[in-house]
C-alpha cells in the first residue's frame, strides 16, 4: 500500500511539471500584459517598459520560466502584481472558502444524488426513473451561471429567504480560527453566525452541486442496476432477508464503489465550477481570485492559482485510488 | 452502537437545518441598516467591483482604492461636491499664487487632527510632499505613483537611476505652524485643480512612519513589495470616516469620524460605511434588489431599464467626464487632407450611434472635452450629418468617389465612452460606405496591440477615447494636442501654441477664453471627431438620499442619509 502511494506520488511530479509549462505559456499568450492592464489608455511606451522591467517580463520566456520554477521549488510563488501580496498568502487566505463551498456542494450532491439514483434503479423504467433521468440531464447541461442567477432571483430577490452574496452578512462578527466559517461558528459557539453562514452557503452550494448531483445520481442508478441482478442478491432474497437489509448491505454497499470514484473525479469539476460560482456569489475563494487575475493579467496569481488547483485535483485522485482498497478488498494492491 | 451513531448524525443534521431555518425567518430582509448599537445612525453597504489595492492614495490609480481613500483622506483643496469647482479643503482658502506663478502659499485650517490624534499642520503637509518626491524603487512605476507623475512630471523624483531630476516639484516650506509654501520650477495653471486629486491628499506623518508606509523588500523577481501595514491596516487621514477593519474579499469597514473638523458638512447619518467587493455586475444588481447592499457603482448600461422601472431603486448619473472620438493620423494619407476629415465628419451619423449603443446615457460631443469644464466653447465648428455635403466636399477637393481610407477599432474591451466598440465601428463604416468612402477595416485586441499601434501611428483613422483625471481642460485637450504625437501627427503649430499660452496664463478668466479659443482652433483643424460623452450610472436603494455624483468620482459618503 505504502509503495503504491509512493509510486503514485512520484508520478505526479512529471504531471505537475508538464502542467506548469502549459500554464506558464498559456498565461503569457493572453493578449495584453499586466502593465497595460494596470494602465489602460494612460500607458505610455516608457511606462510600459519600466513596469515590464521591474516585473522581469522583458526576459525571454524560458528564462522567466526557469526563474519562476526555481522560486516555486523554494516555496515562493511570487507576489501578486495588483495587491503586491505573496501569492502563497493569498491562496492560504482564500482556499478555506473554496473548500467550504466545495464540501457543501458535494454534500448536497451526495445526499440528494445517491438516494435519487438508488430509487430510480429500484423503480427501473418507472415514472420516477424517467423523470430522474430527465432531471439529471437538465442538471448536467444547465449553465452554472444561469442557474445561479435564477436561484438568486427566486430565493433572494423575490422571496427574500436567502442572501445572494458573500459568506457572511457584512455586519455579522465572527472570529476566524480556521477560516471555515461554519466550523468557526461552531468552535466559537457563535450561533447567530452559524445560521448566517449556513444561509449564505445554501444557494452557491446548490448552484455548484447540481452538475455533480446529476452525475452521482446517474452513476448510482447504473451501478445499482448492475448489482440488483447479481446472484448474491437473488440468494439473499431467496433466504428471506428483510428487503431493507438487502438494499443496504448487499445492493447499496456494492454499488457505491463506482460512486466513490466519481465523487473523487468531481473535485476537478467543483474547482473549475468554483471559478464561476464564486464570482457570481461574490464568494471570496480561490476560484474568484483566478478569474480576477485574468482580468488584471496578474501572472503570478494566475499561475499559482491554477497550479494549486492542479495539485489539489491530483492529490484528491490519489486519495480516491487509495480508498478503493478500504472499500473493496479485492482491489487491494500488492 | 451503529444505530446510536446514526441517531447522533441525524440529530446533528436536524440541528444544523433548524439553525439555518431559524436564521432564515428572523433575518429575512437581508439588508441590515442601522442595526448597530447607535440607534441614531445608519449602516450603509456599498457594492464595489473589487477590493482596493491599498489604502495609500499616493500609490494607487484604481477607482476602488480612490473611492475608499476619498472618505479617509483630504487634500489642501478639494472640489465642491458634485461639481468641478475647486474649493478650500484643509487649507482655509485658495492659495495665494506668486507673480511668477512658481509659489503657492496656503494658509491651513487650525485645530484639525488626524485620526490618530496627531496635529495636522504645515510640517505634516510638507512631510507628504517630500515623501512623494523621494519615492524610490517601484514606487516610481507608473502603476504606483501615476497621478503624482501626471502632476509633477513623468519620472519626477529626487533620485531616479540614470536620469537627472526632471520633476516640476521644487520644495515645500513650512514657514509657520499653519502656513505652507509650495514651490514649483515652471508655472502650471493646472496645478490647483490637480491638488484636488486623491493621490495628493495628506496622510498622518506619525502613522506613515510608525506603520512603515515606505518600507519594503525586493523579492526574488526584483519587485518591490511594501512590508509596512500603513496602507492595509492603518490608513490615517483627517477625513469624515476612519478606517476600522478590512477583510480582503469580504468587507472593508469605515466608521464615522466623531471628531471631524468640518462637522457642518457631515450632514448624513452614516455611522458605519461598509464596502463589499462583488465582481460580477449582475450579482451587484441582485444584491441591491435583495437589499443586501444599498448602492453600487458601474451599473451595466443594459440594467438601466430594470433599475429605473423598480420603485425601490434609484439610478443616478455622473456628469460626463469623458470623450469618445475617432482619431485621424495625418501621417497616413489621405487624412492629411482637411477635405477628407471634414467629409468623414459629415458622413457619419453620430446621433444615431449614441442613441443606439449608449442606453440613453450618452450625449453627442462637439469638442474634445465635456461641457462641465472651463474652457468649453459653445461656438466651435460643428459638422452635422449630411452625406451629400460630404460628397460635395470630396469632389470639390478633386477626389474620385469613393475615397479609400483605413479605419480601425479595438476588440476585447469595454470603456465607459465605448461600451461596444465594434457596434460603433460597424455603424460608422456603414455610413461611410453608403456615402463616399471605401473602408479598409482593421482591428486588434485593445491591449497591448491596439493601443500600441495607435500610439506609434500605425492606423489611419481609429476609435479611441479618454476619461479625465482631474477637472482641468489641460487634462483633456492638453493631453491630446499640446505636444506632437504620432497618433495624430497634426503638425498644427497654432494649436500647440494656443495650448501653451493657455497653460501658463494665470488669470482664470483669460485662461478660460484661451482654452475656448484652442477648442475652436481644434475643431476647425479637425484632428479627429469627438462623438460622445457618457454619464456612467450608479444605483441606490430608494431610502438612500444625498449622494452627489461627481464628474471625477470624488463623492463623500458623509453627506449621505439612509432612511430607516
Amino acid at each position: 500500500m505504502l509503495q503504491f502511494a509512493l509510486r503514485r506520488l512520484l508520478l505526479t511530479i512529471p504531471i505537475l511539471i508538464g502542467l506548469s509549462i502549459i500554464v506558464f505559456v498559456f498565461v503569457r499568450s493572453l493578449p495584453g500584459g499586466p502593465a497595460i492592464a494596470l494602465l489602460g489608455e494612460r500607458a505610455t511606451e516608457e511606462s510600459l517598459e519600466q513596469i515590464e522591467k521591474t516585473l522581469g517580463l522583458d526576459q525571454p520566456v524560458h528564462v522567466q520560466y526557469f526563474r519562476y520554477m526555481n522560486n516555486v521549488l523554494h516555496g515562493d510563488l511570487g507576489n501578486s502584481v495588483v495587491t503586491r501580496q505573496p501569492v502563497a498568502d493569498e491562496i492560504k487566505r482564500q482556499f478555506p472558502a473554496t473548500v467550504e463551498l466545495g464540501l457543501a456542494a458535494m454534500l448536497f450532491a451526495i445526499l440528494v444524488g445517491v438516494p435519487l439514483g438508488f430509487i430510480a434503479a429500484k423503480r427501473y423504467q418507472g415514472v420516477l426513473d424517467q423523470s430522474s433521468l430527465v432531471l439529471s440531464l437538465i442538471g448536467v447541461s444547465f449553465p452554472v451561471f444561469f442557474l445561479a442567477l435564477l436561484l438568486k432571483y427566486v430565493f433572494a430577490v423575490k422571496l427574500g429567504w436567502l442572501p445572494t452574496i458573500g459568506r457572511l452578512t457584512v455586519t455579522q462578527d465572527l472570529a476566524h480560527p480556521t477560516n471555515l466559517y461554519v466550523l468557526d461558528a461552531i468552535l466559537t459557539g457563535n450561533w447567530p453566525a452559524l445560521s448566517d453562514a449556513l444561509k449564505h452557503l445554501v444557494l452557491p452550494a446548490i448552484a455548484l452541486g447540481t452538475i455533480p448531483l446529476a452525475i452521482v445520481a446517474r452513476i448510482t442508478r447504473a451501478a445499482t442496476l448492475d448489482v440488483i441482478s447479481e446472484d448474491y442478491v437473488r440468494t439473499a432474497r431467496a433466504k428471506g432477508l428483510e428487503r431493507t437489509v438487502i438494499d443496504r448491505r448487499h445492493i447499496l454497499r456494492n454499488a457505491l464503489l463506482p460512486v466513490v470514484t466519481v465523487i473523487g473525479l468531481q473535485t476537478g469539476l467543483l474547482l473549475t465550477g468554483a471559478v464561476l460560482t464564486e464570482t457570481i456569489f461574490a464568494w471570496p475563494g480561490v476560484g474568484r481570485m483566478i478569474l480576477q487575475a485574468i482580468q488584471f493579467r496578474d501572472y503570478a496569481i494566475l499561475q499559482g492559482g491554477i497550479l494549486f488547483f492542479a495539485f489539489v485535483i491530483v492529490f484528491v485522485n490519489l486519495l480516491v485510488d487509495m480508498s478503493y482498497g478500504f472499500l473493496n478488498p479485492r482491489i487491494r494492491v500488492r | 452502537m451503529r444505530k446510536r451513531l446514526r441517531l447522533i448524525a441525524a440529530f446533528a443534521l436536524i440541528a444544523l437545518m433548524t439553525a439555518a431555518c431559524a436564521g432564515a425567518t428572523d433575518g429575512g430582509d437581508g439588508g441590515d441598516t442601522g442595526e448597530g448599537g447607535n440607534e441614531a445612525s445608519a449602516t450603509l453597504t456599498f457594492g464595489t467591483s473589487a477590493d482596493p489595492v491599498v489604502l495609500d492614495p499616493a500609490l494607487v490609480s484604481d477607482g476602488e482604492s480612490l473611492r475608499v481613500s476619498d472618505q479617509i483622506y483630504e487634500g489642501l483643496v478639494t472640489l465642491e461636491p458634485g461639481t468641478t469647482e475647486v474649493v478650500p479643503g484643509l487649507a482655509e482658502e485658495l492659495p495665494e499664487i506668486s507673480e511668477d506663478g512658481k509659489s503657492y502659499t496656503f494658509t491651513l485650517r487650525e485645530g484639525v487632527k488626524f485620526h490618530d490624534g496627531t496635529d495636522f499642520n504645515a510640517e505634516a503637509v510638507c512631510f507628504n510632499f517630500d515623501r512623494w518626491y523621494n519615492f524610490e524603487g517601484s514606487f516610481q512605476n507608473a502603476d504606483a505613483s501615476y497621478y503624482y507623475q501626471t502632476v509633477f512630471g513623468y519620472g519626477g523624483f529626487a533620485s531616479k537611476p540614470g536620469s537627472p531630476d526632471s520633476s516640476n516639484y521644487e520644495s515645500c516650506e513650512a514657514t509657520d505652524e499653519s502656513t505652507v509654501v509650495l514651490n514649483i520650477k515652471t508655472p502650471s495653471t493646472s496645478l490647483l485643480a490637480a491638488l484636488t486629486l486623491t493621490a495628493l491628499t495628506i496622510a498622518s506623518p506619525a502613522a506613515l512612519e510608525e506603520y512603515e508606509a515606505d518600507k519594503g523588500r525586493v523579492d526574488a523577481e526584483g519587485l518591490f513589495r511594501p512590508t509596512g501595514t500603513f496602507s492595509t491596516e492603518h490608513p490615517t487621514g483627517t477625513g469624515p470616516f476612519k478606517f476600522n477593519e478590512w477583510i480582503r474579499g469580504e468587507r472593508l469597514v469605515l466608521e464615522r469620524n466623531e471628531d471631524y473638523w468640518n462637522a457642518e458638512e457631515q450632514t448624513g447619518n452614516v455611522q458605519t460605511l461598509i464596502f463589499q467587493p462583488i465582481p460580477d455586475p449582475a450579482a451587484r444588481l441582485q444584491a441591491l434588489q435583495a437589499g443586501e447592499i444599498q448602492g453600487f457603482d458601474l451599473v451595466d448600461p443594459q440594467d438601466y431599464e430594470t433599475i429605473e422601472g423598480d420603485e425601490n431603486l434609484e439610478l443616478l448619473n455622473r456628469p460626463a467626464f469623458n470623450v469618445g472620438y475617432v482619431g485621424f493620423n495625418q501621417a497616413v494619407k489621405p487624412f492629411d487632407d482637411p477635405a477628407v476629415r471634414q467629409a468623414f465628419a459629415h458622413a457619419i451619423d453620430r446621433q444615431e450611434v449614441v442613441d443606439a449603443f449608449y442606453a440613453g446615457q450618452g450625449e453627442v460631443a462637439t469638442q474634445f472635452m465635456p461641457p462641465e469644464l472651463p474652457g468649453y466653447a459653445d461656438d466651435v465648428t460643428e459638422y452635422e450629418y449630411d452625406p451629400e455635403k460630404a460628397k460635395q466636399i470630396l469632389t470639390d477637393a478633386g477626389f474620385d468617389l469613393p475615397v479609400e481610407i483605413q479605419f480601425a477599432y479595438p476588440t476585447d474591451v469595454e470603456r465607459p465612452y465605448m461600451p461596444d466598440p465594434q457596434a460603433n465601428f460597424e455603424a460608422m463604416v456603414q455610413d461611410l460606405e453608403e456615402c463616399c468612402f471605401t473602408v479598409q477595416q482593421d482591428s486588434a485586441t485593445w491591449s497591448p496591440d491596439y493601443l500600441g499601434k495607435v500610439d506609434t501611428g500605425k492606423y489611419g483613422a481609429y476609435l479611441l477615447g479618454w476619461t479625465g483625471d482631474f477637472a482641468d481642460p489641460d487634462n483633456f485637450i492638453g493631453t491630446f494636442f499640446q505636444d506632437e504625437q504620432p497618433a495624430w501627427a497634426h503638425g498644427n503649430k497654432e494649436i500647440s501654441d494656443a495650448l501653451d499660452a493657455a497653460e501658463t496664463e494665470t488669470d482664470l478668466d483669460a485662461r478660460d477664453e484661451l482654452y475656448q479659443e484652442a477648442n475652436r482652433l481644434i475643431m476647425e483643424e479637425l484632428p479627429g471627431i469627438p462623438y460622445v460623452h457618457t454619464k456612467p450610472g450608479l444605483a441606490f436603494t430608494a431610502n438612500v438620499t444625498g449622494y452627489l455624483p461627481s464628474p471625477v468620482s470624488l463623492e463623500p459618503f458623509s453627506i449621505v442619509t439612509v432612511e430607516e
